[in-house]
Order: C-alpha cells, then structure tokens, then sequence
C-alpha cells in the first residue's frame, strides 16, 4: 500500500507544482514552461488544486481505511478532466480534418491532464480491485 | 391457467374503468424507476430525494384491462407534517386507489416499514415491491420474506426495477390482490389505549358508515387520539364537532390516566412493533467489504468541509467544460448545416416573397438559432443525470446544509435550487418538500436566480460576440453571480420577514451507486424533448408573432422588405411599442430591439435569442458579428446581467403564484426587475469608469 500512496503522491505533487507555475506566470506575467504542461485556466486550476490536494490527502491517510476512497475519488477526478480533453480533442481533430489537423490534434492529445489521467488509470484500477475484491 | 385465475380476469375484464394504483414510499426507493417501467412513461427519476413532488399518472393496460398508476412524493410517513405528506395522504384519502403498491428499499427495510405498517391501519390492500434486492444480498442482508408476508398478511415480491426483475410477478400479484378483501392489520398499543381507541371509534363507526366512506374507523380513532390537525378538520367540514370534541375529551382523560403525551406513546408502540418485526424477519450479515463501508468511505471524502466543497466547485467546473467546450464543435456543425443548407433550400423552393419571409426570416431563423444549443444543453443534462443516478446530489445538499442555515433554510433547500439550473418551473415545485411555509417561500425568492438551461443561449451568444477568448469564464461568473444574488435575497427576506431559527432535518443518503447509462440517457432525452417541445411550439408561434409585428405598423402592412431595411422596420408596431420603453432604458444605452426581445423573453427566455435574429434580420452565424458592431463588451454584460436577474418565463411566475400565492409572487416580480435593472445599471457605469 505504502507504493500505491507514494505513486499516487508523485501524481499530486505534479499536478500541484503544475498550478503554482501557473499561478506565478500569471501573476508575474512571465513565461516558465510551455502552456501544454499547465491548466488551461482559473477553473482548471482550482479543479488540479483539488485532485492534487486529494492524492496528498489520499498519502497521509494512507494507515488508514479511508485511504482507499479517497485516492478513489482522486483517481476518478484524474480520469474524468482526461475523457473530457480528449473528447474535446477527437471531436476537434474531426472537425477541422481538412487543414493540418493532425498536428494540432498530437499537440492537444499531449496536455498535461491527459498525461497524468493516463497515469491515474493503474491506481483506479488497483483501488477498485481492493475494494470490491 | 387454473378456473380461478380466468374467472378473475374475465371480473378484471368486465370493469369498465381503469383500476387506480397508488405508488408510494419513503424517498429513494426507486418509485419513479417502478412508475417509469409499469407505464413505460416520463416521471422525473434521480438517485436523490424528492425528485417527486407531486403525484403523477400514468397508464398501464395489460390483456385488456386498464391501470391508472400514480406516482406519490417519497414520504417516511402519513403524520402529514409536510406537503408532500399531505399531498400523498390526500390522495389516498380522496383518490380511492383499489390497490396500493408500496416500493420498500431492500437495504434498509426497517425504516420503510413504519410507513407499511400505517398503510395497513388506514386498511388498503397492500402490495409490497422489495426493491434493490440485489443490492441487499450484496450487502449481506437476508430478510425472510414469507416470513414477513404470513405476519403482515400482505404479499411481498422482491424486485430489481432497474432491471425490469419482479415485475411481471408484480403485476399478476396486483391482479390476484383486487378481488381478495384488505387484510386485517392491528397491533397492539396496550389496555388503556386500546380501550381510548374503542371508545372513538364505536362513535365514529355508524356516521362513517351512513356517509358510505371507504376510511378504516380504527385508524381514524388513532389518528384522533394522535390529534391530527388534518384528520380533525377534515371531521369538523363533515359536521362531526360532537365526535371530535368528544374525542378530545378521552384523549386528554387517558392523558391524565398515563400521565404521558398518547401520541409519543402510540408511536413508541408503533417502533416497538417494528423492532421486533425487524428482529424476527431482517438478519444482516457483516460483510468485510461492502457497499456501505464505501459509501461510507466515499462521503467521509464528499462531505468532508474543505475537501467535499472543493470537489464540488470542481465537478461543477468538470460539468461545464463537457457541456460548453465538448459541444462547441458539434454546435458548429448544425449551425453550419441549419443556417447555410436547409436555409438556402427552403428560401429558394418557397414563393411568393410574403411565404418565403415568413418561413426563412421568421420561423427557421428563430427555430434554427434555438437548435444549435441542442448540443450544449445534451451533455449537460447528461451530466447532472450521471450526478444525479450516482447519488451525488444528495451530499452535495448535506455539504450545504450549513451554509443554508446561515439563509435561515436547511440543506434540504439546496436540491430546488440545484433544479432551478435546469428549469425553474420544477425547482419552484420540488420546494413543496420542504417543511415549513417559511422555508418554502425563501427558496421560492431565490430559485429565479438560479440561471435556467434557457438562459444560456443568451449567454451563450454573447459571449460568443464579445468574449470569444473568455466564453467558460464569463459564463460562470454568470451563474456565480446568479448565486450571489439569490443568497442576499435569502439574507434579505430572512431578516425583513422571519426572524427564526431553522430546525434540522433528516435526509437519506443513498448509497452510491454506478450510474445506468440507458437511465441517463433516456432522462437526458426526456428534458432534451421538453426543451424541443417548447422551441416547436411557444418559440415558433413567438417567432412568427415576431415577424408579423415586424412586418406590420400603425400604418398598415409594410411587407417582409421591413426585415431588411431598417428604415421600414423602425415603422412597425414592436418598433413603437420598444420605442415607448426606450426612455426607461436610455441609462443603459440599450438598441429598442433589444428592448423588444427582453421582452418576449417574458414569455419565455428561450424566444430572446430567437427574437433578436429576427428583428436584427440576420441568420444564425451573422448575429454575434451584428451585436458586437452595436454594442461594447461591457453593455453585452450589462445586458447579460439583466437577462440573468430579471422576471422569469411566465411559466415559472405562474408556478409561483400557485405556491406562495399572488402577492408574494407580485413582490418578486417587481423586486426582480428592480434588481436586474439596477445591478446592470451599476456594472455599466462602474465599469465605464474603470475601463
């Protein structure tokens, strides 16, 4: 269990840092990393806060029982804001498929809350064989 | 089939009108899911209490025979203390169901059988559907259901409504029960009581009897005894002062005999009961991992105060990024395919001009601008549906119960508001759920505030004018500050009119559950078709009323050349009659067709996008290029403003009106559009001296 928390802390710590560059670009006006690797926007930030705060709560409860639903909850989150990415995404690249789409298409598929709801898959896996089995 | 069986059904056959059945329960149960499936109907289904407010009808007609089934708000009991207590119990009092069906949940049967065991002291002839039995054997409850059957003497036929499991057997079972008389049900409530009982009922018997009412005399001596205020009244409009005032008189003697409250004692007697019933019949093995310990688990995490909110701004968020940025390129391809193909196509196929106008500039320009929100309103329905079946929504109104409080209303009240996103019509109906007339009203206030789905072509188009950079954002700033404006008028009202504390209340939470995906689907639709059924109707008879005060004047007929040249336009009647408005709204430097379409938006909101298309004479993809070469970025927020806060549809102010009554609702008209008039004002005028 004690590898499970600390994946899923490796996932909040990103998603978390994720922000904080976020919010020091913005309040800086300065550029740190390229956009693909940060929130869209205000709303996704406050979404990455959230699963990043849980994945961190999800580590500190990790003796207790309750660990299991909350990286639950974490890892539900993760992949949702993915589906929906990538919905958006496909449903983009069919419809501007005439221009050089596949371009934009690659660089929409490799945003950073699609990377890190890939990763969340294995965990959502393991907790949920944990709790139904 | 046996002698008997035809012989019943032919009885069953012979009847002329249809059999009524009433469908009740506790909250939760699943009474609208069995109502959908018997009647293959349209009853509001949601994994969260009081979806139901009021009772609905549906049809079943199986060999020939007809059923009148009808759906009653999920209650805990018949004491009448709520509005939909007393709606349930009015209809079976009034309604005369032949047959009641009462869907228990198998997970907790124990809670649900108060409700049965006061079903059966009023004497219907009872059919219990054990619902969610799968989800009990999952959980490791057994329940002896014959058992249970042979001590209520009523049949009890376990059922998976969801997936269609017990339901045949269900409906045979109604059939058998229609000919048999209503079982004898008593329970004991000890000598002294007993004898109270007796006493009421030997003095209401033979009146009951003459007047030919169908009520148990026993259960209404209990009643009396309980001193239900409904009960007495309902006695005093039939002339029978004499029996209630004799009634009073050994309630309160047996009072004075027990030196105790009857009524704590009658329903101590009645839990005694179910405490030994639930002993005798319910056995509940502890499963290591079960279905509550991850509920459990699951709301330590969503009802937590800091963790529990955050999720819920951020599923809020989640909701609207599916809605808005997945739908925008699917909107795109209807309005594409609407405003280009299928108007070109009926503009050159239609003659004369005068056909051809009415068709292209009035009703496929105000239809078709209406269409192309289909996708956006799609996935957000299917969203808060998937919300809604996970059990999610009620949490989030026990997350709130708190912050209610402070707007001197309980959690309770969080689920009309949360409606009141979709529609404002059920949100204002659904607050018949609520407990005290208090509470019902405040809610009321703040429900128009909540931005309806038809509303958001309005801001949708805007947005699309001015913010094209910003469109999420600017949206929900609308909704926050819908949010914002409806808790200062609960804050408001709270502290002019009431001055009271509120009391707490008791909420099921249902377990969490995944969510059906054909269930989703299909309530998705079915607010999807109510959305479409009125853009085919209200709006398109709206739309054609447009065209035809914009092509006519006090002059006469103009023709449809008044939809091109602003020149003729100006000349027709909603010209004059925005024109005459024009100097209320001079502060906001509003166009008079702006006027004229906020105006119609009375009628109803979904018409103000429509109606501008017409009146600006543009199709589907020229109307944001047109608003924003007429207005700033910071008079299309203003504008947003106002169509945010001001009077609702009057769909939703008649709703009003029948649940707080005529003066309140006239109140909040007025108050509204003060409000919106005054927060647009403000926000172009601070706004002009900050930009």
């Amino acid at each position: 269990m004690k590898t499970v928390a600390g994946y899923g802390l490796i996932i909040g710590i990103t998603y978390i840092s994720s922000t904080l560059i976020f919010l020091i670009e913005n309040m800086s006006g300065t550029r740190l990393l390229i956009p693909q690797l940060l929130p869209e926007d205000g709303g996704m930030a406050f979404y990455f806060i959230t699963v990043g705060s849980l994945y961190g709560y999800a580590y500190f409860k990790s003796r207790e029982k309750i660990f299991e639903t909350v990286l639950l909850v974490a890892s539900i989150m993760s992949i949702a804001i993915m589906l929906v990415q990538l919905l958006n995404s496909t449903l983009n690249l069919m419809i501007t498929l005439t221009s050089n789409a596949w371009i934009i298409a690659t660089y929409n598929l490799s945003r950073i809350e699609i990377i890190l709801g890939l990763l969340s898959i294995p965990l959502l896996l393991r907790i949920r064989r944990d709790i139904y089995e | 089939m046996s002698c008997h069986e035809s012989r019943a059904g032919s009885t069953l056959k012979a009847r002329q009108k249809a059999i009524k059945i009433g469908i009740i329960g506790n909250p939760n149960v699943g009474k609208s899911v069995l109502f959908n499936k018997l009647t293959k109907g349209k009853a509001w289904v949601g994994n969260w209490p009081g979806v139901t407010v009021e009772k609905k009808v549906g049809k079943l007609t199986l060999d020939g025979i007809s059923f009148e089934l009808v759906d009653l708000p999920g209650i805990y009991g018949l004491t009448a203390y709520s509005q939909d207590e007393l709606i349930a119990r009015k209809f079976l009092l009034e309604g005369k169901p032949e047959i009641v069906i009462q869907v228990t949940n198998a997970i907790n049967l124990e809670r649900n059988l108060y409700l049965t065991i006061q079903l059966l002291e009023m004497g219907f002839k009872l059919v219990i559907a054990l619902n969610m039995a799968d989800l009990a054997e999952k959980e490791g409850v057994k329940i002896d259901v014959d058992g249970l059957r042979r001590e209520l003497r009523t049949p009890i036929i376990p059922t998976i409504a969801v997936k269609n499991f017990g339901l045949n057997q269900l409906i045979e079972t109604i059939k058998e029960q229609l000919d048999k008389p209503a079982p004898f049900f008593k329970i004991d409530y000890g000598p002294e009581i007993e004898e109270a009982i007796e006493k009421i009922r030997r003095l209401i018997d033979s009146p009951i009897r003459r007047l030919g009412l169908k009520i148990d005399p026993r259960w209404l001596a209990i009643r009396l005894l309980e001193d239900d205020n409904d009960i007495v009244q309902r006695l005093r409009d039939m002339g029978f002062e004499d029996i209630v005032s004799e009634a009073r008189h050994i309630r309160d003697e047996l009072q004075a005999q027990l030196n105790e409250s009857v009524e704590v004692l009658i329903i101590e007697k009645r839990y005694e009961y179910l405490l030994n019933l639930s002993r005798k019949y319910v056995r509940r093995k502890t499963a290591e991992k079960s279905l509550t310990d991850l509920t459990d688990g699951l709301d330590k995490v969503l009802t937590h105060p800091i963790l529990g909110l955050m999720v819920f701004v951020s599923i809020l968020y989640l909701l609207f990024k599916f809605s808005f940025d997945v739908a925008s390129s699917l909107t795109e391809v209807i309005r594409v395919t609407f405003s280009q193909h299928i108007h070109d196509l009926v503009k050159n196929s239609l003659h004369p001009e005068f056909i051809s106008s009415l068709f292209v500039d009035g009703v496929l320009n105000g239809v078709g601008t209406i269409l192309i929100f289909i996708p956006n309103l799609l996935f957000l329905f299917i969203g808060i549906s998937t919300l809604e079946d996970t059990g999610y929504m009620a949490r989030v109104a026990f997350l709130s119960d708190r912050l209610m409080n402070r707007l001197g209303l309980s959690g309770r009240a969080m689920i009309p508001l949360l409606i009141g996103f979709g529609c404002n019509v059920p949100a204002v109906m659904s607050t018949r759920v609520l407990g005290s007339d208090r509470e019902r009203r405040l809610s009321v206030f703040m429900i128009p505030f909540m931005s309806c789905s038809a509303r958001l072509p309005i801001f949708l188009l805007l947005t699309l004018a001015f913010f094209r950079e910003n469109q999420l954002i600017v949206i929900l700033s609308m909704y926050f500050l819908g949010v914002f404006i409806a808790v200062l008028t609960a804050l408001l009202f709270n502290n002019l009119f009431y001055r009271k504390q509120v009391a707490g209340y008791v909420m099921d939470m249902p377990p969490y559950l995944n969510p059906s995906i054909r269930n989703i689907l299909a309530k998705s639709w079915e607010r999807i078709r109510s959305f479409l059924m009125k853009a085919g109707t209200i709006i398109l008879l709206m739309s054609v009323v447009i065209w035809v005060l914009s092509v006519t004047g006090p002059e006469g007929y103009i023709g449809p050349e008044a939809l091109r040249d602003v020149e003729l336009l100006s000349r027709s009647w909603i010209a004059s009659f925005s024109r005459f408005l024009e100097p209320l709204f001079k502060p906001l430097n509003w166009d008079w067709r702006i006027i004229a379409s906020l105006s119609f938006g009375f009628i109803a909101k979904e018409v103000v996008v429509s109606s501008l298309a017409v009146l600006y004479n543009v199709g589907v993809e020229s109307l944001p290029t047109v608003l924003s070469d007429s207005l700033t970025p910071l008079a299309a927020y203003s504008l947003m403003t106002f169509a945010l806060l001001y009077t609702p549809c009057m769909a939703t102010v008649a709703t009003m009106r029948n649940e707080v009554g005529l003066r309140y609702t006239l109140l909040m008209v007025l108050y509204q559009l003060l409000i919106a008039y005054t927060a647009a004002y403000l926000i172009l005028s601070i706004g002009g001296m900050v930009i």
